[in-house]
């Protein structure tokens, strides 16, 4: 063929590439405007079954992402595994996005939690740092918080007290003014042993939300564990007005409430008072001696020291107030016999009854701070 | 410039540009083709990625019936992968491709990859740019030498499209269709390659075929793993190229009205098959994608290495149009993603993400079955887009191929066109094959070497004491010159004072070195008695002589080819 007709046809062919090129844009833009409408379905479909049905959803969810890769299908089919117990491929898909996206909050979560369901704790700490510092499509506060907030308790699962609270102290600062949150953050410090932060934080939340029940009951057993008696009662008497309280705090009420009633060095009480109360001190440990007897033989306290204790409590019993109110010091003699009794161990004299609790409460009160 | 010269010129730019217009349709062509996949996929089977399973079953077993039927009475040359025929077109046909079989390969392998045949669609895409540029090439009235390269040219555009990987597509191309990798002939599948892959791209987006997840060695001990990876990837391409070459001719070998029916029976099979294990239907792209991303136990992907390869066995021997690489790939990514699972159990710390290992497999595979180790390498460095995955792959490959190579000496696609009855030049022999250098045929220059510089009479001394007839004489300057022992004894007779260097007649360049090939060496010894072997760094260093009858010893000495479809 001679050039100048080769020209043509080249030329031809070239021009015949506009509707070749027209044609495929056709063809290849239904193509894809069907495959969008399909992963569309698939995804509403893996919606409506995500919760009901997780195996499906699983399946809805892979077809909706044969249809069009969308990291949102991804993360949803992740969370269709993890309904569905899949947990291995739950992670696998999560790993696929954090690979395409390593500081993504809402993955990063995804996989902190997966870690904590593997108990594997450096993976579990890595990922929920991440995605305490990661980037968050919306609400990336309370994100960061609930991560924060489910590492600590982690953490405390796991005995790292040291680290949880160190967690929890990091996001003190930014709580909103949600009672709630706050006393959640407050019941975690309390689990890390961090009583004073937590009184901080149960007192705001009261600030925030006055005569919030759950507050006041655990600000009162943060109280009542600190010794500081009279507060622990105020709050847990709130608490109980306001809603109820569990067995435990009605206990540790209870319990408050002898220490407040026994004892006899509070500086507000006349002599009489102090002496009466002295007196009801003698009358508990009494009581709380008679128990012993039939536990005796058991107890590993030599005879003669019981019998001691109980010559020395006799010679109480015949202690009346006005002797007592005469010579304060016979105050001091007989509560230090009645914390004798007190301290007598539960295996020698069956479990302390609530007032001896609570003489067990001030004998420890006054160790703490002897005259 | 006269003017051939100018005509050469203009046929080799008519060529180049040629090239640009195949790469463009041809990537026009595989988009609409793999749109018509999707198609039918949807229309047969249904959106569902697992089909319900009636669909499952019968589709694959009712489209058996009419892939066959068009197979048979209409598209004959639309068999099989397509590889082989675009070979054909170029060292059988000159480059020519039916535009029918182009039509025909199109309809039915959509049709059969659609219905969940376990068949690919890059072979069948390179045999769709193959038949396109063949076409083309006749419309240009290309010259003959031009026409049958311009096939080869299209099948790599129709590949790299098909990959959308242009540096596989140009590597497989050279490596296994066309062998050699001259300049005109490269730039031309380089630039198709390139234009239908930006085309393609242009349609169907940039996508990677997988998404590769990060690779990173865990210990330099695990390449011990893919050293293992190679050797069961070897051994699992030995089962399938022997599972194919067995059965396919005892197939063809039943009467013909069973031809209608065995891509029906091998759908049937298979939607029985992907009642338990869906993956095994059609490509299965979206699996290795799954199987990369770690989910599926390494019992599973095992399971389905094995099924898949006796699936698009099945497929393919009975006749089915679609391709080998995407089952190769599939195979690949399940076996290598099973030795990590296995890995893992063992050395647990030191072993990588699985993705890696189904990276790896996926080039063992391919390097084990196909037998193209170059393409394999760079076709997952190009795929994954990770160059530190080399290193694995090197090992796995390499050790993969030879294991292949030794147990199973003919590579697929060679024993497919014997089978065929087409005896198709095999470029992996042609690498293989034994090339003779000019060392090993030359004869010492011992004891027939004069110097220039000494006298006739003390050369004729020289001369009696050795048997030689003729002598290479030492001009000065790296020259080098003959003389007959006749000539020298009348000169020496009649004048043995001069000095032999007047006397000798020197041997024009070019000399010969001991590296160069045998067929070189024939054309410059042409007419001449024999020709100096110098050294390459000093070339008044005579290394020996080389005449006719040493290159015909050698040749004679060589046991000839053995036929190796024996």
């Amino acid at each position: 063929m001679a050039f100048g007709s080769r020209r043509v046809v080249l030329g031809g062919l070239v021009v015949a590439l506009l509707p070749a090129f027209a044609f495929t844009y056709l063809i290849v833009s239904r193509y894809k405007d069907e495959r969008q409408q399909l992963a569309v379905e698939w995804r509403s479909r893996g919606t409506v079954d995500l919760s009901s049905r997780p195996a499906v959803a699983v399946a809805d969810y892979e077809t909706a992402l044969s249809y069009a890769d969308d990291p949102d299908d991804r993360f949803e089919l992740s969370q269709a595994l993890v309904n569905a117990g899949r947990y291995t491929e739950a992670k696998a898909q999560l790993l696929t996005l954090w690979t395409e996206e390593p500081g993504n909050g809402r993955v990063n979560l995804q996989l902190g939690r997966l870690a904590v369901h593997a108990g594997d704790e450096a993976d579990a700490v890595r990922y929920y740092h991440a995605a305490i510092d990661g980037a968050w499509d919306s609400g990336a506060p309370a994100a960061r918080r609930t991560a924060r907030i489910e590492l600590a308790r982690f953490l405390l699962h796991n005995g790292q007290n040291i680290r949880a609270q160190a967690e929890l102290i990091a996001m003190i600062d930014d709580l909103p003014p949600d009672a709630a949150l706050i006393t959640d953050v407050g019941s975690l410090l309390v689990d890390a042993g961090a009583d004073a932060r937590a009184m901080s934080l149960f007192q705001r939340a009261l600030t925030v939300r006055p005569g919030y029940a759950r507050a006041e009951r655990l600000a009162g057993g943060v109280a009542f564990r600190s010794g500081n008696y009279s507060l622990a009662h105020t709050y847990l008497v709130d608490a109980s007005k306001a809603e109820g309280l569990d067995p435990v705090s009605e206990d540790t009420l209870a319990v408050a409430t002898q220490v407040l009633t026994l004892d006899p060095t509070q500086p507000h009480l006349t002599m009489r008072e102090r002496a009466v109360r002295t007196l009801a001190c003698i009358a508990v440990a009494q009581r709380r001696l008679a128990g012993c007897s039939a536990a005796a033989d058991r107890s590993k306290s030599p005879d003669e020291d019981l019998g001691e204790i109980k010559d020395h409590l006799e010679n109480l019993d015949k202690l009346r107030d006005r002797e007592l109110v005469r010579d304060p010091d016979l105050i001091d003699t007989a509560m230090a016999t009645v914390f004798q009794v007190a301290a007598l161990p539960a295996s020698a004299c069956g479990p302390p009854s609530t007032d001896v609790r609570a003489l067990q409460l001030l004998a420890g009160q006054r160790r703490a701070s002897p005259r | 410039m006269n003017r051939p010269r100018i005509a050469s010129l203009r046929e080799e730019q008519l060529f180049l540009a040629i090239s640009v217009i195949v790469g463009v349709y041809s990537g026009l062509a595989v988009a609409c083709f793999r749109v018509a996949i999707e198609w039918f996929r949807l229309r047969a089977l249904g959106s569902a990625l697992v089909p319900a399973w009636p669909r499952i079953v019968l589709v694959p077993a009712a489209v058996g019936i009419a892939i066959a039927l068009l197979v048979v009475r209409f598209f004959p040359a639309a068999r099989g992968s397509g590889v082989n025929q675009t070979k054909a077109a170029l060292y059988i046909y000159d480059g020519y491709i039916a535009f029918r079989t182009v039509l025909g390969k199109f309809l039915t392998s959509a049709l059969a990859i659609g219905s969940g045949q376990s068949l690919g669609p890059e072979d069948p895409s390179l045999q769709i740019g193959a038949g396109l540029a063949s076409a083309l090439g006749r419309l240009l009235g290309l010259s003959r030498s031009r026409s049958r390269y311009i096939a080869p040219v299209g099948a790599a555009a129709g590949l790299a499209a098909a990959f959308n990987a242009p540096i596989t597509a140009v590597l497989f191309v050279i490596e296994e269709v066309i062998g050699r990798w001259t300049a005109g002939v490269l730039g031309a599948v380089v630039l198709a390659a390139v234009s239908s892959v930006v085309t393609e791209q242009w349609f169907l987006g940039d996508e990677p075929l997988f998404r590769v997840p990060r690779y990173h060695l865990a210990h330099s001990s695990e390449l011990l793993a893919y050293a293992a990876l190679g050797l069961v990837g070897g051994a699992v391409s030995l089962l399938f190229v022997r599972l194919v070459a067995s059965l396919r001719p005892r197939l063809r070998a039943l009467p013909p009205w069973t031809w209608y029916l065995q891509p029906a029976v091998a759908g049937a099979i298979i939607g029985v098959v992907a009642l338990r294990f869906p993956q095994v239907m059609g490509a299965g792209y979206e699996y290795i994608d799954q199987a990369m991303h770690d989910q599926f136990g390494w019992r599973l992907l095992a399971a389905l290495c094995l099924l898949k390869l006796s699936t698009t066995t099945l497929s393919f021997v009975t006749g089915t149009p679609g391709g080998l690489f995407a089952p190769t790939l599939f195979m690949g990514a399940m076996l290598g993603g099973a030795v990590c699972g296995i890995e893992r159990h063992i050395a647990p710390a030191a072993t990588g993400p699985i993705g890696a290992y189904a990276l790896v497999g996926m080039g063992t595979m391919f390097a084990g079955i196909l037998r193209a180790p170059m393409t394999s390498v760079f076709m997952i460095v190009e795929v994954s887009g990770n160059y530190s995955i080399v290193l694995p792959l090197m090992i796995s490959n390499t050790i993969a191929y030879l294991v292949s190579r030794r147990f199973q000496r003919m590579g697929l696609f060679d024993l497919l066109g014997r089978q065929d009855g087409t005896d198709l030049p095999s470029m992996e022999e042609e690498r293989e094959a034994d090339i003779h250098a000019v060392e090993d045929a030359m004869r010492s220059a011992e004891g027939t070497t004069l110097n220039g510089e000494e006298t006739i009479g003390r050369a004729v001394e020289r001369a009696d004491q050795v048997s030689s007839d003729f002598f290479v004489v030492n001009l000065g300057d790296a020259t080098w010159g003959g003389i007959s022992r006749s000539e020298l004894v009348a000169i020496g007779h009649a004048d043995g004072e001069r000095m032999l260097r007047t006397v000798a007649a020197p041997i024009a360049r070019p000399y010969l070195y001991p590296d160069q090939s045998m067929e070189y060496a024939l054309r410059v010894l042409h007419e001449r008695p024999f020709v100096p072997v110098v050294h390459r760094a000093d070339a008044s260093r005579l290394l020996g002589l080389l005449a006719l009858e040493d290159v015909l010893r050698v040749y004679r000495a060589d046991t000839p080819p053995a036929d190796l479809a024996n």
